[in-house]
């Protein structure tokens, strides 16, 4: 590892009160201050029952006009997070509730039980030749699959979109209604000889069809798990790839230490 | 499906088309993978397996937006992306010529293996942005069973792959293996390897946690990225073989590149 010494690195002073510029992102800039300010909420930089600097103050911090940022305390007001009063100036409230989390599988029997408690609706069932954009694999491909995509959801909250490719023999061993009413990783478990599973997580952003999918803002981050299984003469028998709201997700895992040589 | 809102319902329609205007094109990372990432991606395979000869000129912007069916805009932030990943090269009236090919993978891997993180780290480089007087603790989690260390060396860094930052971290590091092994060696050695370079303690358990964030003004200003881009955090923390916490960090990654690989079966 080489560390160079920064000719231009910032100190510490300058970091903790950057000259944000707003203009490098296209989302509007009361969005992007009410984001920041609540992060500021979160991080306990402004702590609850403290009077925040005021409006003039943070406009000229972030060189945006007065009313811009009038708007972004009024949205966190209407979040319940700030109190704004005329005379005594603007009070930190509350901070934002934690978030439900959804752990991602960090084993095949977690994995199995990834979409248990979720109720889901079926949003596409159909054959296909072959899977579209299929995950590297040295083995072979099944004749056909059937490619089915759901939609989970947490009580009424929408979770993960999921696409899966299902060996279409596999398939034929199951019934119809219970193949649409099942997540398929089930009837991978029961019926496939299992030569490896791999599973990789990856994140990306809502784009249109997902944004509204899932309910959430175009551009908001995803947690992306592909999982392909191979059955006993390497062949893809079964793949996944899961779309979730990424602002719920974990994925905790012991580090593992060989044992070590004394 | 209930059409929330015209707006996403047209953006998604945008999307689709230019999908099907790339077609024939193998660029179907997934629809969730920003357009640039599939191009850099793409753009990179084309240089790994010649396609895209070292010292050729590559087609114009406007043909390869063409190709993809996106804009030149999206084309130019792929390519400025492998500029400076030393790839290719950009002059005025010659167009973009490869000079160089890929020597690591595109994506950033997690870890969860001692030897991996040990072996991994490395290869990094960056900045010491803080050599810090330790300040407030760190942040156990209460499912943790441990104790911490009487106090602890913090170091925050901004670290980089091929030129571009990619994470940064803050570290806690057990302060009596610095004394023990001298803190000039946080300069030449990654923290995983300092750790290991010390006799006294040794690192026998541990846990990691992602998380997903969004990026605020500080770290989005560190990492050259926009404002409330998706943030990776990644939480660690090591104990000895008294269950003394000896090492934690808080490692916050740009999040387009990062992988997490597991083999489950």
């Amino acid at each position: 590892m080489t560390f160079s010494a920064p000719p231009e690195a910032p100190s510490l002073a300058e970091l903790a009160d950057p000259m944000v510029d707003l203009s490098t992102t296209y989302a509007p800039i009361y969005l992007q201050l009410s984001t920041l300010f609540r992060r500021f909420i979160v991080r306990n930089q402004w702590t609850v029952g403290e009077r925040i600097p005021n409006q003039e103050a943070l406009a000229a911090q972030f060189g945006v006009n007065p009313a811009t940022v009038r708007k972004a305390i009024s949205a966190l007001e209407t979040e319940g997070l700030v109190k704004c009063s005329r005379r005594r100036g603007t009070f930190v409230i509350a901070k934002p509730p934690d978030a439900h989390w959804y752990d991602i599988a960090t084993s095949w029997s977690a994995a199995l039980r990834a979409y248990d408690g979720l109720a889901f609706k079926l949003l596409d069932d159909k054959d296909v030749k072959e899977i579209p954009s299929r995950l590297r694999a040295a083995g072979s491909s099944a004749r056909r699959y059937r490619r089915l995509r759901r939609l989970y959801r947490r009580g009424r909250v929408p979770l993960i979109v999921e696409d899966n490719y299902l060996d279409d023999r596999i398939c034929q061993k199951v019934d119809r209604a219970e193949l649409r009413n099942t997540p398929s990783i089930k009837f991978v478990d029961r019926l496939v000889r299992i030569k490896r599973a791999d599973q990789t997580l990856r994140f990306g952003i809502a784009d249109g069809e997902m944004s509204q999918l899932l309910n959430v803002p175009l551009n908001a981050p995803l947690a992306i798990v592909h999982l392909s299984v191979d059955d006993e003469h390497s062949l893809r028998s079964f793949e996944s790839t899961a779309y979730i709201r990424g602002d719920t997700i974990r994925m905790f895992e012991p580090i593992s230490f060989a044992k070590r040589a004394k | 499906m209930k059409r929330k809102s015209a707006k996403t319902a047209a953006g998604s329609k945008a999307r689709g088309q230019q999908k099907r205007r790339g077609n024939g094109v193998d660029l179907q990372l997934s629809n969730a993978t920003p357009i640039y990432v599939q191009l850099i991606v793409h753009f990179r395979h084309q240089i790994e397996t010649g396609k895209w000869r070292q010292h050729q000129i590559i087609p114009p912007l406007h043909e390869l937006a063409a190709e993809f069916g996106v804009t030149r805009a999206t084309v130019r932030q792929a390519i400025g992306f492998l500029h400076r990943e030393g790839l290719l090269s950009s002059r005025r009236g010659r167009g973009t010529e490869v000079i160089g090919k890929p020597h690591e993978t595109l994506w950033q891997p997690v870890p969860n293996t001692w030897s991996d993180l040990v072996k991994d780290s490395d290869r990094i480089e960056g900045d010491v942005l803080e050599l810090a007087r330790p300040g407030r603790l760190p942040e156990v989690p209460q499912t943790e069973r441990g104790e911490l260390a009487p106090s602890y060396h913090v170091v925050r860094r901004l670290l980089r792959r091929g030129g571009i930052p990619y994470l940064v971290g803050i570290s806690y590091v057990d302060r009596r293996v610095v004394d023990e092994v001298g803190a000039d060696i946080f300069k030449t050695s990654s923290l995983y390897r300092v750790i290991e370079t010390s006799r006294h303690f040794h690192a026998v358990r541990g846990d990691q946690l992602i998380s997903v964030g969004t990026a605020d003004a500080e770290l989005a200003f560190l990492l050259g990225i926009p404002l409330s881009s998706p943030i990776v955090n990644v939480s660690r923390w090591i104990f000895n073989e008294h269950d003394t916490l000896i090492y934690q960090s808080e490692g916050q990654f740009r999040s387009d590149f990062v992988q997490a690989a597991r083999r489950l079966r």
